[in-house]
């Protein structure tokens, strides 16, 4: 690359990444946990919504469960509001309660987003390390070795795995999850040719939260399970936590989390207080901001880092919360889960369950409406 | 006329076979995604057999994949009548993984 290319591609680069924040809301600084508020570690404090609307949050949340699919069970199971720390409303379909564990999709590839901080704050991995997956260490000069953490936690890895339509069975993602790739879904998803150069296209992969699930089972230095027990679990007190492996024994971050409600708002909580819990740094200094700010790639506007984000969608993004304003970034799943943070409100928001009778424009706007009726910023009784 | 009738024999196979490995891979990936999802439904969710089938039933072309727990209660097959069935085990602490 010539000089002036690079210059050329450096203005562009900037330029891009000028334009996603611009489509974003203002963001907010994450607000720190009240001094005579507890951490959820044992148990939530409880209180009443103080500033909110009850009669929009009663509405909102009616709506909500309203949707029941033909077996007659409501498609959201779960809703879980948290403001200033404090669990406000809590509310589960029939037949559904605080032991409950709720499946994530999606919504747990923000779970290796935390497992890789952590490591980052530890210096086992940085972010801009290749990633280095087993296919690739063959040749000194495969292409694929320009991959780094921070590609893979962007979805800009460049590799050809992009997860497809779910619902037919030739799809990346159904022959990943449920296919003939589905036993060691690292090893496929890293043996794959690159499609773009790293770094320069968003391509949405459970296949590349596949790799950070391996690479975290690799450098955690001890059994996996032991290494988020001592390092997240234990510390946020989130004792429901499953994580579903493959046969090659790599965790399923990108799809199979399981985990309450309660513990999905814990998780959430951990992100609105800066990676900060009880006075312990969970997450390293500035990890929580790289986690909601996109990646600058012409195609994407709103995502992070395995985080999805306020900023106007790119194409094959999902809609948000960014068009009412909410400064919001989220873990999101298939099926409608979300956990909503929104730092202005100092508000967590989980919603679990299906979506048969549901839609993802009906679920944003009810969502939304919960939200607004706990937009005035402030706390719980 | 001979070669006419030939050829729709070949074709009517050739299509035949097209359509068997076609649903196969539908059992085969289908099955899949419903023992998987059954089996942590009832194994890491702690919900019963019934209730975790009837939510998947309500997706579209689920209810022609034949779906059962297994003997030893340990896990869930499921797949097209006719074809293999695949299998989701559960064991303690990891969930459900598919077999082969």
């Amino acid at each position: 690359m010539t000089l002036r290319a690079a210059f050329a591609l450096a203005i562009a680069l900037t330029i891009v990444a000028i334009d996603a924040r611009a489509d974003a809301p203002a963001r907010s600084p994450l607000p720190p946990q009240r001094i005579d508020v507890a951490y959820p570690t044992r148990g939530w404090p409880r209180g009443d919504p103080q500033r909110s609307d009850h009669v929009e949050t009663e509405v909102a949340l009616g709506r909500l469960f309203a949707k029941k699919s033909s077996a007659g069970v409501p498609d959201t199971r779960a809703i879980l509001v948290v403001q200033g720390g404090k669990l406000v409303v809590e509310r589960y379909a029939p037949g559904f309660d605080a032991n409950t564990r709720f499946r994530s999709w999606s919504a747990g590839k923000s779970l290796a987003n935390a497992w890789v901080g952590i490591l980052v704050r530890d210096g086992r991995v940085s972010l801009d390390e290749p990633l280095d997956a087993r296919p690739w260490r063959a040749r000194a000069d495969d292409p694929r070795r320009a991959i780094t953490v921070r590609h893979a936690l962007n979805m800009t890895t460049g590799l050809a795995n992009e997860d497809g339509d779910g619902g037919d069975p030739s799809s990346f993602i159904a022959q990943l999850l449920f296919g003939s790739a589905s036993g060691d879904t690292a090893l496929a998803a890293s043996d794959l040719a690159l499609d773009a150069p790293p770094g320069t296209r968003w391509a949405y992969s459970t296949g590349t939260t596949q790799l950070l699930a391996r690479l975290v089972a690799d450098r955690a230095g001890e059994d996996w399970r032991a290494f988020s027990a001592r390092e997240l679990n234990e510390p946020l007190g989130m004792r429901s936590l499953l994580v579903e492996v493959d046969r090659a024994d790599t965790p399923l971050l990108g799809a199979f989390v399981w985990a309450s409600a309660q513990d999905w708002a814990r998780l959430g909580l951990l992100y609105l207080r800066d990676g900060l819990w009880e006075g312990r740094r969970i997450l390293p200094p500035g990890w929580v901001d790289f986690t909601r700010t996109p990646a600058p790639v012409p195609n994407n506007g709103s995502y992070g880092a395995h985080f999805w984000l306020s900023g106007k969608p790119g194409p094959e993004q999902y809609p948000n919360f960014g068009e009412r304003g909410f400064d919001s970034f989220e873990m999101n799943g298939n099926a409608g889960q979300m956990v909503v943070i929104v730092p202005s409100h100092d508000l967590v928001v989980v919603r679990l369950g299906e979506m048969h009778a549901s839609s993802w424009e009906e679920l944003r706007e009810q969502m939304g409406e919960l939200i607004e009726a706990f937009a005035a910023p402030g706390s719980a009784r | 006329m001979k070669w006419v009738i030939g050829f729709c024999v070949w074709l009517a196979l050739v299509l035949g076979y097209l359509g068997y490995m076609e649903l196969e891979e539908r059992s085969y990936v289908g099955g899949g995604f419903v023992a998987k999802e059954v089996c942590s439904c009832i194994h890491v969710g702690e919900r019963a057999f019934d209730a975790c089938r009837a939510d998947l039933m309500a997706l579209p072309g689920m209810d022609w994949l034949e779906t059962a727990p297994l003997e030893d209660g340990d896990g869930v097959r499921s797949g097209l009548p006719g074809f293999a069935p695949r299998i989701a085990r559960a064991k303690p602490d990891r969930g459900c993984t598919l077999e082969p």
